[in-house]
């Protein structure tokens, strides 16, 4: 459930990010923030990293209704989970790239010649995060493999 | 496989029904079954134990090892 409302949350404030202008005033805004970029790159991509952020989410739900009391390690939610990392690695990769080839396009488009790429270790943590989720999808393999070991041994 | 099951022979020599043996081990009647029948990849020694005990008899009683081709002769 929780991940269900963090997907549609994760969707929603990035939406009222790009719709409310720059500036104003509400109890509660989302501010985008897009350095040098048009707002409408800068909406484009934040909407494309909610989007796959969100479909991540969904995922982890999914995965999570696949467990069972008398089947932790589901088939189905072993896909469910590694699906989950995939879009998260994803995310991740395209949160890095997305900017920087905006930021390339943009100062072409402008007549620069030089463009100005900022990359924060924030991101490569999160690469990092979703390797190790990797790995947990990997041992999901082996847990289903000794539980169905176990479940066949009398 | 190379390893046959011959629990249902013991249990028809000793006359005793499976809903007692599986009663008295404390494991389900169908996983009794599926032991029975070899449908199964492994047998706790502790299993195997209350059953030697409940029918007095030795393990090797209830596991027989047959050659594969034997075995696909009879059929297992």
């Amino acid at each position: 459930m929780a991940a269900w409302v963090g997907a549609a949350a994760c969707v929603l404030v990035t939406v009222v990010g790009v719709l409310v202008p720059p500036g104003a005033t509400a109890p509660v805004a989302a501010t985008l923030t897009g350095s040098d970029l048009p707002h409408a790159w800068a909406a484009g991509i934040v909407l494309v990293l909610a989007l796959v952020s969100a479909a991540a989410l969904i995922e982890l739900a999914r995965m999570l209704g696949q467990v069972r009391e008398h089947a932790l390690f589901a088939p189905a939610a072993t896909r469910h989970f590694r699906h989950f990392a995939g879009l998260l690695a994803l995310a991740a990769a395209l949160r890095v790239v997305l900017p920087a080839f905006a930021a390339i396009a943009a100062a072409r488009q402008a007549g620069r010649h030089a463009a100005t790429l900022t990359f924060d270790g924030g991101d490569l943590l999160a690469l990092l995060i979703t390797a190790v989720f990797f790995l947990v999808a990997r041992l999901f393999d082996e847990a289903a493999r000794l539980e169905d070991d176990s479940r066949s041994i009398v | 496989m190379a390893i046959v099951v011959r629990l249902d022979v013991m249990l028809a020599l000793r006359k005793i029904r499976s809903r007692d043996l599986a009663q008295f081990v404390g494991i389900t009647e169908s996983n009794l079954s599926l032991l029975k029948s070899g449908h199964v990849r492994g047998v706790r020694f502790e299993t195997l134990g209350k059953i030697c005990e409940f029918l007095q008899c030795q393990p090797g009683d209830l596991l027989v090892w047959v050659p594969d081709d034997e075995a696909e002769k009879s059929g297992n």
